[in-house]
C-alpha cells in the first residue's frame, strides 16, 4: 500500500490513523497528469481518489 | 501639555499652527511630528484619559445592512483611540493594493505604496514592529505571508508622558469638535463642547480631522450642514465607499507537513494569492490562515480523524465524552470592494447629548467578495494539495451560497473609507496630500482616507500615512 512508506515516517499512532483512514491524503508527488478535483467540499488531486 | 478641558487651553494663552482633531494612532502621530518639526498644534480629544461610558455613548449608533458590531464597541473615545482594542495584528498595505484592477470596481490610489514607504521606519518605531519579512511564493498562485502580532501600543498609555511634557503640543481633551466652520475655502474654526457643555470655538491656520473611520465621515457630514460655507464643498462621495475586512472561518484542514510552512504564533501561518493570481482569476486581495487545534495526544488523534473521516471521528469522540474537530481550520480575511452605496450617513432622528446626529452605517458584502471568498479558498486548497501541504475541505455554507454564518467574528474592527484619496472630487475626499479637496487648510488623517483596503490590518498603514501627513505640513508651513 503506497501509504505505508509514510507511516513508517510517523510515530505509531498518528501513524496508524492515517493508514486507517487518512491513506486518501497521503503524501506524494504530483505527476504530471494529476490534476485538483473538488469532491464533497475536499480539494483533492485526483491521485488521491484513485487511492480510495 | 495636557489640559483637562477648553477653559484650561484657553487660559495658557496657547497658539498653535494647526489643531488637530482627535488623539487617536492618526492623532498623535501627527503632532508629533509636527512636534519634531518645531510646530505648535493643539491636539483635541472628545474623552478624557481613561475610557468612560458616558463618552463612549456619543458613538452609538445603528447599523443597517449585514449584522455588524455595535458602533459604539466597536471603537474606543478616550486618549489614544481605538489603538486600545488593537490586538497587535498589522502588516502595510501590498503595493498591488494601490494599483487600478479593473475587475474591482473603484479601485485604484492616485498614489503608489512608495509615497508612504519612506514612512515606514517611523512607523516601525513608532509601533515597535520589527522589519517585515518578504514574501514567500510557495507556488505560482500562493505565497507565505507576514503578518506580525505586535506587543499592542496604547497610544495613550504610552505617549501620554511624552505629550505632557512637550511645549509644542496641547492635548485638550474632553473637548468634543462637534462641526467646523468654513469660509471661502478655509476653515476658520472647530466649534467645540467642552464637559458635556458648548464651549465656543478654537482657532488655527491649519485643520487636521483625525477622529477615525466612522467618526471622521460624521463630523464633516454635520459640518456641511452646520457651516455658512461648505465644509467639503464637493460631497458626493463623503461618507461613502466604506470598507472593512470581512473574516470568516471557511472549512476544516488536515495538515499534511507542518515543516513546509513557517507558523507566525500560535501555530498559525498565513498565505495570500500572488498579484498574478488575482488578476488571472479576478479575485480581490485576502489572507488564509491555518489555525491547528491546541489538541494533544489522544484528543489530537481524534481531531486528525475527525479531518479525514468525520462520522467515524464523531463516533469514537462520542464513545471518549469528547467534542472534537478536525485538527485545524482555515480562516479567511478579505478586501471589500469600494462601493459608494456603503456609507456612513447622519440619523434623522437620533441625536447624541450635544444634538449631533448619530451615526448610521450602511453595510452589506458583495458578490465579488463572495466569490473572493470561494475561489480564494480552491485557490490556496490547490496550492496545499499541490505541494502536498495538506487538504482542505471548504464548509458547505460557501459551497452553497449559504448565509454567512452568525457565530463567528465577522469582521476586524477595521474602519475604513468614508473620506477616500481620489484624484477625482466625484469619487474621493481627499488629494494624494490628505487634503479635502476645494479647501486650502483641511486635512484628513486615518483609515478614511483608504481608497482600497487590501487585507492588512490597518494599524501599521494609518501610522505610515499620518506620519508622512504631518512631514507634509511641516514642509509647507505658512
Amino acid at each position: 500500500m503506497k501509504c505505508a512508506g509514510k507511516v513508517n515516517r510517523r510515530n505509531f499512532l498518528s501513524g496508524f490513523v492515517t493508514l486507517v483512514v487518512g491513506c486518501v491524503f497521503q503524501a506524494r508527488k504530483i505527476t504530471g497528469t494529476d490534476r485538483i478535483v473538488m469532491r464533497d467540499g475536499w480539494i483533492l488531486k485526483e491521485s488521491d481518489l484513485r487511492d480510495l | 501639555m495636557i489640559f483637562d478641558d477648553a477653559a484650561q487651553y484657553r487660559s495658557s494663552g496657547f497658539a498653535p499652527q494647526v489643531a488637530i482633531v482627535g488623539a487617536g494612532p492618526a492623532g498623535i502621530t501627527v503632532a508629533r511630528r509636527l512636534a519634531k518639526a518645531r510646530i505648535p498644534c493643539a491636539l483635541l480629544d472628545a474623552g478624557g484619559r481613561v475610557y468612560s461610558q458616558e463618552s463612549q455613548d456619543v458613538y452609538r449608533g445603528t447599523t443597517i445592512g449585514d449584522p455588524y458590531f455595535d458602533l459604539d464597541a466597536t471603537r474606543l473615545r478616550y486618549l489614544g483611540g481605538t489603538s486600545g482594542h488593537w490586538t497587535g495584528w498589522t502588516r502595510f498595505l501590498d503595493p498591488h493594493d494601490f494599483e487600478k484592477r479593473d475587475w474591482i470596481p473603484n479601485s485604484g490610489w492616485p498614489i503608489g505604496r512608495e509615497a508612504i514607504e519612506p514612512h515606514f521606519a517611523s512607523a516601525r518605531e513608532i509601533l515597535g514592529l520589527p522589519r517585515f519579512l518578504d514574501d514567500l511564493p510557495i507556488s505560482d498562485d500562493i505565497s507565505r505571508i507576514h503578518l506580525i502580532r505586535s506587543d499592542p501600543v496604547r497610544f495613550g498609555a504610552k505617549y501620554a508622558g511624552e505629550l505632557a511634557d512637550s511645549a509644542l503640543i496641547a492635548v485638550v481633551l474632553n473637548t468634543y469638535a462637534t462641526d467646523l466652520a468654513a469660509e471661502n475655502g478655509r476653515v476658520t474654526a472647530a466649534n467645540i463642547n467642552s464637559n458635556r457643555r458648548p464651549a465656543g470655538r478654537i482657532d488655527a491656520p491649519r485643520f487636521v480631522v483625525a477622529t477615525g473611520g466612522i467618526e471622521n465621515s460624521r463630523l464633516l457630514l454635520w459640518s456641511n450642514e452646520t457651516s455658512s460655507h461648505p465644509v467639503v464643498p464637493e460631497a458626493a462621495a463623503l461618507g461613502r465607499y466604506w470598507m472593512e475586512h470581512p473574516e470568516f472561518e471557511g472549512g476544516d484542514i488536515y495538515v499534511e507537513d507542518t515543516g513546509a510552512y513557517r507558523a507566525e504564533v500560535d501555530g498559525w501561518a498565513y498565505f495570500a494569492p500572488t498579484p498574478a493570481a488575482m488578476r488571472l482569476n479576478r479575485l480581490m486581495n485576502f489572507h488564509a490562515v491555518i489555525m491547528p487545534r491546541r489538541y494533544t495526544g489522544g484528543k489530537r488523534l481524534l481531531a486528525e480523524l475527525a479531518c479525514t473521516a468525520p462520522a467515524a471521528a464523531q463516533w469514537l469522540a462520542a464513545k471518549a465524552g469528547k467534542n472534537l474537530s478536525c485538527g485545524a481550520r482555515v480562516g479567511l480575511a478579505w478586501e471589500q470592494a469600494p462601493l459608494p452605496e456603503n456609507r456612513v450617513t447622519l440619523s434623522s432622528d437620533q441625536r447624541d447629548y450635544a444634538g449631533i446626529p448619530r451615526v448610521e452605517l450602511h453595510w452589506k458584502k458583495g458578490e465579488l467578495e463572495r466569490r473572493t471568498l470561494l475561489e480564494g479558498l480552491k485557490l490556496f486548497g490547490a496550492t496545499l494539495a499541490t505541494k502536498d501541504i495538506g487538504r482542505i475541505r471548504i464548509d458547505e455554507w460557501i459551497r452553497n451560497g449559504g448565509d454567512y454564518p452568525t457565530n463567528q467574528e465577522m469582521a476586524g474592527h477595521h474602519h475604513m473609507g468614508g473620506t477616500r484619496m481620489s484624484t477625482d472630487p466625484t469619487t474621493g475626499v481627499v488629494d494624494g496630500d490628505c487634503k479635502v479637496h476645494g479647501m486650502e487648510n483641511l486635512y484628513v488623517a486615518g483609515s478614511s482616507i483608504f481608497t482600497t483596503s487590501g487585507y492588512a490590518n490597518p494599524t501599521a498603514t494609518i501610522v505610515a500615512f499620518a506620519d508622512r501627513l504631518g512631514a507634509h505640513l511641516a514642509e509647507t508651513r505658512a
